[in-house]
């Protein structure tokens, strides 16, 4: 009853409104259900999570897939085509969307908000975080749209610009947030809205120069002497993370969990397992680690590992049989933007091409201990002995494991390392031709007139090796 | 209800102080000359007063006179008009004029006028086509009988939505339905639901929510001509519902008692193979495998042998043979009863309706887990006081209470079915409980037993919705009557849904952690309108009707809702059950529209009519500047069989001729930008805000909004031809038109480089061409016995002309591997798949293993669109029996079918018996071949698909489509159905005279009695659909309960 008095009221109002003819009564189209403007410190938590989530979920699966670190289990058949590299466009269209029109648009929105209020903290760390991810874009793509994106409507149809162009924009982007002045009054601590370094700037300073000798060590095949400058600064500066930089806010539920642990072992479950190509490694070296980069069979607690492509001809076996990554079973792991080992290995890398050796192979031992401290082993508990690029890349890849397989699948491309990737059993390449790229997604096919021509997986991004097999 | 029992108390007391009031009368009955049936419903007045009244049941009136009135004027649509001596008991036959044909139908803003008047289509349906056979749905009931409207049935869940589509598409963003307006008042024809693929729902829309026995009649409005004063809202047409009131009850308390009981069984189970049982290609080549869930196992040999997984050390033995009725005998006789009852009384002057309507159906699945109960209550009454006003209310509420067996891929009932061997008898696992047919043991770890997703899963809906109006009338002047009238619908809805834990020791593929969520929905729809209706004739030959109208319509929603997952107490589904973070959210919207309208209609002689309208709206939903949108139409007739002397043969004839403009508006908050609450998803599984440590996020949308948003605007011409032959025993109506939709308001994909994603734009153009026929032949009439046969043939060619500049294709839904959509210059709703790579002469380019290989770029490979439709019946009457019985056939056309796809893979489809499941080369394939220099050469395949291998099993599963592509998963849509044959017998009068009873009949009924589809769809009926009730429901069917057929007994009671 009461309703229908509340009817008669709007009726009788609105018929009084109509009669006035005011333009306010139609001026309802607001939505009432989301905010039109929103501080940028309530983005920011958003912007990096969406980094994470592709690439702790989909890149991490993908690059444990063509580093050989993970394998497609018997018994199911979910990423077969990874594996047989036959993929088509659509094949991971929707991260690149949602990175763009999420991540890096929430980056933007982030810097565009700050930068009017000079709010230069939270600015900095969009731009360091959006360089970060577009970066790995670059690194997948090739070209990706950068001049020209994220422009809303002012651009529907934006150019893709060449990896170089990207790098030099984001090494400037980079430099130019890390001049700004965190002390004025105007920028403010982001706190927890920052959820890698809580807002400490001193952390951002060094994840800065981190991802800046991350860039710099792409170009050894390209230009190798373009920054060396900078990267003998860099590490006489030393000042790079000595941390993880990481991204932990799970919980242990459905809608709330480690993406990879979510969709590739809840969801879809039965798939990934053990590679043997990693799992030879290790087995080869007694590598301690084995049973903390993965979880025995459930069926027997053997190591049993898969060959990529493999899957189809153990028709009687299923996940059961198989080791598993631990990463599946941990529904809170951490997504890692870089780990504290990789920055070793960055470092030993940049000092046995530019600095000393001795430099390399003390950073080359340090990496070895911190990861196997960080997976809960004694520092000590395993030596590998040095051997140049080749040990750095090697070790870098095992310590990739579960936390940065996507930097390994780089990695592997820019250096040929590890040597002894085997060819894929269904692989649809000839001979030992593996992927070094994704193909452009189909939704900036369909939509974009201004995306490349296809171009095949089995080609060479800008910086990668020439020649690899 | 307190109120409600007062307001119809002093409806009672105002009937009895006027008809007090009145002292001096006389009676009398009305006849047929023709067939010396009583004449129900014949206008009986006063002759030079006006007052009057209306015949009832049996044809009798009483009327009362003053002393110096002594003639009574005696009216029936389609007879002589006659006079007579007013004396009490005269008995009066009317005979049939065949001269004057004044059909009267109900137009826009309920405007009664004669069909010849009308310059447009307008199909009148009558209660007899609604009710015929006992139908809940007063849509479903008219599948076939009107020329121009496409309607079709979702599913065989009870309650399931009914789509009506007429004249084609006309908008892509908006609503192609009808606009349903009930006794001038526009109604909710909403719908909630889901078309998700991994559990879709469907609880019906709100058209069908009426009681069909409550209509008296419906108009079918289709052109713009016709709809143009309804405005916005009106652009795909509008379907005038006029319900049943008390004024032809000659005050006589009537009472009509309608009760229906009918059974319910499939009406399609896909054909499948009956030769091979349980096995999977891949795994051991033709070897028995017990825990796979299809039926890519050895021949059958009807040996014993051992089934399902071993459990306690025993193991089930069973003969190894085909269970060809397996998936028929899993479902149950769905049982509906529909009984109704009403009470009516009143004249001219006064009358109430009263009625409930109760509808209790439960499904073919076991169990009530489909069931749908509706209980509807109509409260109707008008008087006439103070001598020029007339007041007039009206009440309904409706109660529903709907559970549905989710739809899809996910722990679906049906999914469950299809992914059984053919040697296994489903229902012998009917108890989901015994050790070999729990979650644990149940013989595939690949699907779930289907009495375990149905008993343990569920869902309950529920809605009260309530609508009336409120309407005041003055007949201010002779020739000027002002009208108010207040409309309101207000639903409210609720609903459960709940998931078990499963927690499989052998398999984690179906494991469920628990969840269960708590939505509810309001709805709300206020609308006025303040007409002043002009009706002068300025001369014998000069008629003229104007119309001048002020319309308000606001319309409200509001949404919110709760879900966990992760159950803490099995069994117990409460949003507390869970240590979880709920995943929660809340919408309202808001809109308004404002109209004002006009139209003036001129009369020459009953030979040339002219209509002349116009509208303008206001809608809050468009940005300022684009605001106000303005539409006119004309339209005209020319009855030109008033000029012929000799009318024996050609009785009527009539041109007509309409053009007319309709505006549209956008959703509401398309034109801003927004932020919403963070959540991210892969297609899987999501992450959503809060993250851990109580971290709030908002992201920008992934829609831009659109401050330069303009209406849709559509123009429609239309021109009919109405004959009628022979003293109208033979009746031809062909109406043909052309309707162009320009400024299409529609999601705009944009390239998500930009930052966004979509963006809602003006961004095409549509046409609708098309031709409507509809015969009418009486072959036979004689006294006791008439023959009826009606005929209609519906063509339209829908075309998206263009596309703004950029967009090369729309997107109208679809799943990851067939899309939907919309290219410029093809019609809408086009399949887009992979097809087959094949060299320069066609033929099919296979790889190494023989198995063929595929373009990169997906192509059109259908279209979801009729070519055309024949839709008919006949009746046959013999004394008190009918024989009425209608058909519907559709031609062309496919549609997307998951039970084809799935019965592929699992090789239950007959199709995957081909070549006995030997080794085959594909036909006429080639290999492709490069040589030295680069060319590429394409030699005869000689590479057969290994029989029970693993390339068998690529060959027919989704990697390679049976060797066609996407193609594979589509079937043709053509079908003929017998939709509804129904035997009535009526008491004769006599035999009722002394009984307190007026009619009986009692009919035997059928629906759906026969479908017919050609041997491309061996699988389901093509009306079906899992994706709503608008354009996207075209893309097919994702697992939905199969339609039924249906056959049981009415009884209907007069007192």
């Amino acid at each position: 009853m009461k309703r229908i008095k509340y009817y008669i009221a709007v009726l009788v109002t609105g018929t009084l409104l109509l009669s006035s003819c005011s333009e306010s009564f139609f001026d309802i189209n607001v939505s009432p259900n989301n905010p039109a403007v929103v501080t940028p410190s309530l983005v920011l938590p958003s912007a990096i999570s969406g980094s994470a989530y592709v690439m702790g979920g989909y890149y991490q699966a993908l690059g444990g897939f063509w580093s050989q670190q993970y394998g497609q289990s018997s018994g199911a058949s979910q990423w077969a085509e990874w594996e047989s590299y036959n993929l088509d466009e659509s094949d991971f269209d929707r991260q690149f969307f949602t990175m763009y029109e999420g991540s890096l648009f929430d980056y933007e929105y982030v810097r565009n908000s700050a930068k009017s209020s000079q709010n230069w903290s939270i600015y900095s760390i969009a731009t360091v975080m959006q360089a970060y991810s577009f970066q790995v874009l670059a690194d997948l793509y090739d070209k990706i749209p950068f001049t020209e994106a994220l422009k809303g409507t002012a651009n529907l149809q934006p150019h893709y610009n060449d990896g170089t162009l990207v790098y030099d924009s984001l090494l400037t982007r980079i430099d130019n947030a890390m001049s700004k002045d965190f002390s004025v009054s105007t920028s403010v601590s982001p706190g927890t809205s920052d959820v890698v370094f809580g807002g400490k700037m001193d952390d951002w300073r060094k994840f800065a120069n981190t991802l800046k000798l991350k860039i710099y060590l792409r170009y050894v095949n390209v230009d190798a002497n373009k920054y060396k400058t900078q990267i003998q600064a860099l590490l006489t500066e030393n000042n790079f993370l000595d941390k993880d930089a990481k991204f932990s806010s799970f919980k242990g539920e459905q809608t709330n969990a480690n993406p990879f642990y979510n969709t590739f072992g809840d969801r879809l479950t039965g798939n990934v397992v053990a590679n043997s190509t990693l799992m030879s490694f290790l087995d080869n070296n007694t590598d301690p680690r084995k049973s903390k980069l993965f979880k025995a069979a459930s069926k027997d607690a053997s190591y049993t590992s898969i060959a990529t492509g493999d899957s189809k001809n153990h028709p009687t076996l299923t996940i059961a049989n198989y080791a598993t990554p631990t990463l599946l079973s941990d529904p809170v792991a951490p997504v890692y933007f870089f780990s504290k080992e990789e920055v070793l290995f960055l470092i030993a890398e940049a000092q046995e091409r530019y600095g000393t050796t001795a430099a390399a192979k003390t950073a080359y031992d340090a990496a070895i201990s911190a990861s196997l401290v960080s997976l809960g082993l004694p520092a000590n508990a395993k030596t590998y002995p040095y051997n140049g690029i080749q040990s750095i890349i090697e070790q870098k890849w095992v310590a990739a494991t579960n936390k940065r397989s996507l930097e390994s699948f780089f990695d592997y491309n820019r250096t040929g390392y590890p040597n002894f990737f085997t060819k894929s059993i269904t692989s649809i390449f000839a001979g030992n031709e593996k992927p070094r790229r994704l193909f452009f997604p189909s939704s900036e096919r369909k939509s974009n007139a201004n995306t490349p021509a296809k171009v095949a997986l089995t080609e060479k991004v800008w910086w990668g090796k020439a020649v690899i097999w | 209800m307190r109120k409600l029992t007062f307001l119809l108390t002093c409806l009672f007391l105002v009937s009895v102080s006027l008809v007090n009031a009145q002292s001096k009368s006389i009676s009398g009955k009305v006849f047929s000359a023709d067939d010396g049936q009583p004449i129900i419903g014949a206008t009986v007045k006063v002759k030079n007063t006006g007052a009057g009244v209306i015949t009832n049941a049996d044809g009798e009136f009483r009327i009362n006179l003053s002393a110096n009135e002594k003639t009574l004027v005696i009216s029936y649509v389609g007879m002589k008009t006659a006079e007579i001596e007013a004396k009490n008991n005269v008995t009066i036959k009317l005979e049939s004029d065949s001269k004057l044909i004044d059909e009267v139908v109900v137009t826009a803003i309920g405007i009664k006028r004669s069909t010849k008047a009308l310059g447009y289509s307008a199909t009148q349906v009558t209660s007899a086509d609604i009710t015929a056979t006992g139908n809940r749905s007063a849509f479903n009931a008219l599948q076939g009988k009107v020329a121009g409207v496409e309607i079709s049935s979702a599913s065989g869940s009870p309650g399931s939505s009914t789509r009506v589509i007429m004249r084609g598409f006309s908008s892509l963003g908006g609503s192609n339905q009808p606009l349903y307006i009930i006794d001038g008042v526009p109604v909710s024809n909403g719908q909630i639901g889901s078309t998700s693929i991994n559990g879709g729902m469907d609880f019906g829309n709100r058209a069908n929510d009426i009681n069909p026995e409550d209509i008296e009649s419906m108009t079918i409005l289709k052109g713009g001509s016709a709809t143009a004063l309804y405005g916005s809202r009106a652009a795909s047409g509008v379907i005038l519902i006029t319900t049943k009131n008390g004024a032809k009850s000659g005050n006589k308390a009537k009472v009509e008692v309608s009760s229906t009981t009918t059974f319910e069984a499939p009406l399609r189970l896909p054909y499948l193979q009956n030769e091979f049982g349980q096995g999977w290609y891949d795994r051991g080549g033709g070897v028995a495998d017990l825990q796979e869930n299809g039926s890519w196992g050895p021949r059958f040999d009807g040996k014993l042998r051992k089934w399902g997984f071993v459990v306690d050390n025993q193991q089930q033995v069973k003969p190894y043979v085909a269970q060809p009725s397996n998936i028929k005998d899993f479902f149950d006789t769905g049982r509906t009863t529909n009984n109704s009852i009403a009470i009516s009384n009143g004249d001219e002057n006064k009358s109430y309706y009263l009625s409930y309507g109760n509808i209790n159906a439960d499904g073919i699945m076991p169990t009530n887990a489909d069931s749908y109960i509706r209980n509807n209550l109509s409260l109707r009454g008008s008087t006439k006081f103070l001598k020029i006003f007339t007041a007039s209310a009206s009440l309904n509420y409706i109660r529903k209470d709907t559970k549905f067996v989710p739809t899809g891929q996910d722990q679906a009932v049906l999914d469950g079915l299809w992914q059984s061997a053919r040697d296994i008898s489903i229902v012998d696992q009917k108890d989901y409980m015994n050790k070999f047919n729990n979650t644990d043991n149940y013989f595939t770890v690949f699907a779930q037993n289907p009495y375990f997703v149905l008993n343990e899963h569920g869902n309950k809906f529920i809605e009260n919705r309530t609508f009336g109006n409120v309407n005041l009338e003055a007949k201010v002047l002779p020739w000027l009557t002002a009208q108010f009238k207040v409309g309101g619908d207000v639903s409210n809805s609720s609903l459960k849904t709940w998931r078990a834990i499963i927690k499989g020791n052998r398999a984690a593929y179906n494991d469920e952690k628990g969840q269960v969520s708590e939505d509810s929905y309001y709805s709300s729809e206020l609308n006025t309108d303040f007409t002043l209706l002009i009706n002068k004739d300025f001369s014998e030959d000069f008629t003229f009707n104007a119309v001048l109208g002020h319309n308000f319509n606001q319309r409200d929603t509001r949404s919110q809702g709760a879900s966990v997952i992760g159950l803490d107490i099995p069994n117990y589904y409460n949003l507390s059950n869970s240590s979880a973070t709920p995943s929660v959210y809340a919408n309202t919207s808001q809109r308004r529209l404002v109209g004002v309208y006009g139209s003036v209609d001129f009369g020459y002689k009953n030979l040339l009519f002219l209509n002349l309208s116009a509208r303008n709206d206001w809608s809050s939903t468009l940005p300022v500047n684009n605001r106000s949108f303005f539409y006119p139409s004309i339209s005209g007739s020319f009855v030109f069989t008033e000029l012929l002397d000799n009318k024996d043969v050609l009785s009527f004839g009539k041109i007509r001729a309409g053009v007319a403009q309709t505006g549209k508006d956008a959703d509401p908050y398309q034109v801003y930008s927004v932020l919403t609450k963070t959540a991210h998803d892969d297609g899987y599984r999501p992450l959503q805000y809060p993250l851990a440590g109580s971290i709030n996020g908002f992201s920008v949308a992934s829609t831009i909004g659109n401050d330069k948003l303009r209406p849709e605007k559509s123009r429609d011409i239309e021109i009919g031809l109405d004959l009628k032959f022979f003293k109208n025993r033979l009746g031809l109506d062909v109406a043909v038109y052309n309707k162009t939709i320009t400024d299409l308001i529609w999601t705009a994909t944009i390239p998500s480089t930009t930052g966004y994603r979509f963006q809602t734009q003006n961004l095409g153009k549509i046409s609708n061409k098309g031709i409507e026929i509809n015969l009418n032949v009486v072959p036979v009439k004689t006294k006791s016995f008439e023959w009826e046969v009606f005929a209609n043939f519906t063509k339209n060619k829908n075309l998206l002309v263009s596309l703004t500049e950029g967009l090369d294709q729309v997107s109208l839904g679809g799943t990851s591997s067939i899309g939907f959509v919309g290219r410029p210059g093809k019609e809408l709703g086009l399949f887009e798949g992979i097809v087959p790579a094949t060299d320069p002469n066609g033929n099919v380019i296979v790889n190494a293993q023989g198995l063929p290989t595929f373009k990169d770029t997906k192509e059109i490979i259908g279209s979801s669109q009729n070519k055309f439709r024949i839709g008919g019946g006949t009746s046959l009457s013999y004394k008190g029996f009918k024989l009425r019985a209608s058909f519907d056939y559709r031609n062309g056309g496919q549609m997307y079918s998951r039970t084809s796809e799935i019965a592929y893979f699992t090789g239950n489809a007959q199709q995957t018996t081909f070549n006995d499941r030997q080794p085959f080369i594909i036909p006429n394939s080639v290999q492709a071949v490069v040589d030295v220099n680069g060319v590429t050469h394409y030699p005869e395949n000689t590479v057969a698909i290994a029989g029970f291998s693993n390339t068998m099993n690529l060959y027919y599963n989704q990697s390679y489509n049976a060797g066609i592509g996407g193609a594979y998963a589509l079937i043709d849509k053509t079908f003929f159905k017998l939709r509804e044959v129904s035997l009535s017998y009526s008491l004769p009068k006599s035999l009722l005279a002394r009984t307190f009873i007026n009619s009986v009949d009692i009919a035997l009924v059928g629906n759906n009695l026969l479908l017919w589809t050609p041997n491309s769809n061996l699988f389901v009926d093509p009306e079906m659909t899992t994706f709503g009730n608008d354009m996207a429901a075209d893309f097919g069917d994702y697992g939905a309960t199969p339609s039924t057929r249906s056959f049981g007994f009415n009884v209907k009671l007069g007192f």
